[in-house]
């Protein structure tokens, strides 16, 4: 085992060293000038493909001098310097000489942007979780994904079964009361899944005041607080 | 030699960038591609691919040290 993290150890600094010649040493192919930019833009648009090879390598120096910028921002050299190719490669892809002056500038802004989404896409999936992301393993080393302790909420079942024999006492009770006291109390509270209603609407409804309406449910509540008290 | 992301032998077109091939479709997708994209890891992780076939023709490790110590 500590062979493989040496191995591992070894491997991440290679990388890392064989991408810091490039900054350290400027190896770098040597920028073009203004006019060589010029020549080689109408190539492309001639459509020679080496134009566009030499636009790109000839640009990898604006990568890393871009990529400097966001030193401490705690993201992965290698990660940076690709994303930042791939924010140059589609500069040179999308390039328009009509509305940008130069290459240069278009690409600082694309490669800098594709760096900033990256940031931002990666901010925001850190705030999901896969259902098949192992937190952990069990007592015989099996993997655990957060799929297999997910569940329903067991006291929202308690709750919900609760609210249902809840309701059906409170359905025989009602059956001590006048049909017209039952009645306003089904229309306003909404039982036995009918639409709630106001005191005016009920009063609408079975053609009385809205006062009698309000009386009445005043007097049935009562009575069937006096129901409940009374078997408790 | 082939596209350093698909493997595919499609060298007449596409690009040639430090010396690592990029076929003309993973080029096109690399244009489109979104950072939110599920597949932006596996053509983050190409070029990673490009940038260290492009550094092993670089001096070596104790150069790059002695460079660094000196900026």
């Amino acid at each position: 085992m500590p062979g493989f993290w040496t191995l591992a150890v070894a491997s991440l600094i290679n990388g890392i060293m064989l991408l810091l010649s490039y900054v350290a040493q400027n190896s770098f192919p040597k920028p073009l000038t203004e006019e060589e930019e010029q020549e080689y833009l109408e190539r492309l648009a001639k459509g020679d493909d080496n134009a566009r090879e030499v636009l790109i390598e000839r640009n990898l120096r604006l990568v890393a001098h871009i990529i400097k910028k966001f030193d401490g921002s705690g993201d992965d050299f290698d990660d940076l310097i690709s994303i930042g190719t791939i924010g140059l490669i589609k500069a040179v892809n999308t390039f328009n000489g009509n509305k940008s002056s130069r290459l240069a500038t278009y690409a600082s802004k694309c490669i800098e942007n594709e760096i900033l989404m990256y940031m931002r896409s990666k901010k925001k999936m850190r705030s999901e979780m896969s259902l098949y992301e192992p937190i952990g393993t069990d007592k015989e080393g099996n993997e655990i994904h957060f799929m297999d302790v997910l569940s329903t909420d067991a006291e929202t079942v308690a709750e919900k079964v609760a609210r249902i024999l809840d309701q059906e006492q409170l359905w025989r009770k009602l059956k001590n009361l006048t049909p017209q006291e039952r009645k306003v109390l089904v229309l306003r509270f909404g039982l036995r899944g009918k639409k709630r209603r106001t005191q005016k609407e009920i009063a609408k409804k079975l053609g009385i005041s809205r006062s009698y309406v309000s009386r009445i449910e005043k007097k049935a509540i009562d009575r069937l607080s006096e129901q409940f008290i009374a078997e408790a | 030699m082939n596209c350093i992301f698909c493997g595919e032998k499609t060298v007449a077109d596409g690009l040639w960038v430090l010396g690592s091939h990029i076929c003309a479709l993973c080029e096109s997708k690399i244009v489109t591609i979104d950072a939110g994209d599920a597949n932006y890891d596996f053509y983050k992780s190409g070029l990673k691919k490009m940038w260290r076939c492009a550094g092993a023709c670089s001096p070596s490790a104790e150069t790059i040290l002695a460079s660094l110590a000196r900026r």
